[in-house]
């Protein structure tokens, strides 16, 4: 099974062609936006870090800064920093540079004398970029060149018993067919640690699947709190999910029944040779946890969501199902596919899949996803402390 | 015609699939077909209705894994939910 996609110089295949203006730090993320929203075919998000934080911290940033210019689905990338901040322009070039050879422009605030002549020069740079993009024609491509995100949010019980299904199910699918597909948000997946462990690839995964959660408990721990005060959250206890062990056992049905074959830290980029389901070690959070995805290179990401979420991404196509009919009523403008056939027996996890298998592939090829159609960009990056 | 699911033979709750009042049957199908209880109170949609008695300190099972443990002792036909469960691994 194969989609038409662009090939890019370091390898591997983007299912979009964006330009990214790419905020170095919350100081350079106005300016960034301004350059996005005068060119079309380029795309930018609020970076709200970058600096005052300690190297742990800044360096989850540093690594989905670079991922986001790596993501497959960027052509090229403008790096737009103020001058000042902990990410330097010259070390977030370099971090780019040890994942990608692709299109790379940046602009120092400071030195071009402020934002309105970083604008002209930044402006016209992503035109001329854009247009180099525009040249480029989407060619056949193999779904092994295909990284598939797996995401939950705003869930509710009829997400773990029906929409998780179909989504583990196009998961098994595309792992069959030679494609990677992530697993991730750590907090969510407490509480059925011991089922994801027996399906580990060896040791040394069944390992790191165990310390990738006792290091995200340990994280709340040592701040005095317990992740359970906040997860699940007001939403998902009132539509009915009571504790986190319930939420993470329906969580995972998105894995559905592949061995594990890895275990990513948040944001690090994947190799091409570890196919198959994988981890990635993310926040419950969505923007965040896709911000992680999209660094590790994911193209596409599957999101489930039970009470409806508007949420998208800059750079990766979000395809929303949902298995609750009432919110596939009330947020049909956010939400790409209806689920709710499975949650009542009309129709098998098997036959839903197989549709939502078609729209993964739809999308791939170029079909618009609602949230991209409606420019939804929010992004947030995994946080180790307190700004400094 | 069913109104609840469970997803594992060993579950101790079911989830309703409409909004169930007090005094309401709610049918679900187990592997041996047909199993009914009467809900003790109101159920929001998609909430849990205990298929059994559970003593206080016991844990409650769905997806036929350990969801939780009991804060109070429930009876058949209850909501679970907050006010009589929590998670096993939330120590004040």
């Amino acid at each position: 099974m194969n989609f038409h996609g662009y090939k890019r110089s370091d390898g591997r295949v983007g299912i979009r062609n964006h330009v990214l203006i790419l905020p170095a730090s919350v100081c350079a993320s106005d300016t960034a936006r301004m350059v996005a929203n005068q060119v079309t075919g380029a795309v930018s998000f609020t970076n709200q870090l970058g600096c005052a934080q300690v190297p742990s911290d800044a360096q989850f940033t540093l690594d989905v800064l670079a991922g986001f210019a790596a993501n497959p689905n960027v052509y090229g990338t403008i790096i737009l920093a103020l001058g000042c901040e902990n990410c330097q322009r010259d070390i977030v070039a370099e971090a780019i540079g040890a994942r990608t050879d692709k299109p790379l422009k940046s602009f120092v605030i400071r030195h071009e004398g402020g934002t309105i002549k970083t604008i002209e020069k930044a402006v016209r740079c992503a035109r001329d970029m854009v247009i180099e993009a525009s040249v480029l024609q989407r060619e056949e491509c193999s779904v092994t060149d295909l990284i598939l995100g797996t995401e939950c949010g705003g869930s509710d019980p009829t997400s773990g018993i029906a929409a998780n299904p179909v989504i583990g199910k196009l998961s098994d699918t595309l792992v069959e067919k030679g494609s990677t597909s992530i697993l991730c948000e750590t907090p969510e997946l407490m509480g059925a640690e011991h089922i994801l462990a027996k399906r580990a690839k060896n040791r040394e995964v069944h390992d790191r699947i165990y310390e990738i959660i006792a290091r995200y408990e340990q994280h709340f721990i040592n701040n005095g709190e317990n992740v359970r005060y906040g997860n699940p959250t007001v939403g998902n206890k009132s539509g009915g999910i009571t504790t986190l062990e319930e939420k993470s056992l329906g969580c995972i049905y998105k894995a559905g029944s592949a061995t594990i074959n890895a275990v990513y830290d948040y944001a690090k980029q994947i190799d091409p040779a570890d196919k198959g389901l994988i981890i990635m070690d993310t926040p419950g959070n969505d923007p965040a946890s896709i911000a992680g995805m999209i660094a590790g290179g994911m193209q596409i990401c599957v999101f489930s969501t039970g009470h409806g979420t508007p949420l998208g991404s800059p750079i990766v196509p979000v395809i929303k199902i949902t298995a609750n009919r009432d919110t596939y009523q009330i947020m049909e403008d956010d939400i790409d596919f209806d689920a709710s056939p499975v949650f009542f027996a009309e129709k098998t996890v098997e036959e839903v899949s197989g549709k939502l298998m078609s729209a993964v592939m739809d999308v791939c090829n170029g079909k618009l996803t609602k949230s991209e159609v409606l420019g939804f960009n929010e992004t947030a990056v995994m946080r180790a402390c307190n700004y400094v | 015609m069913p109104n609840a699911l469970i997803m594992e033979a060993q579950d101790d709750v079911a989830m309703v699939t409409s909004k169930t009042i007090e005094g309401e049957s709610v049918v679900y199908l187990a592997d041996d077909g047909k199993r009914q209880v009467v809900a003790a109170q109101d159920i929001p949609v998609y909430h849990k209705i205990a298929l059994r008695d559970i003593q206080k300190g016991g844990v409650v099972r769905k997806y036929g894994h350990i969801i939780g443990e009991t804060t109070q002792d429930i009876l058949i036909g209850a909501h679970v939910h907050t006010h009589n469960i929590d998670s096993t691994a939330k120590k004040e």
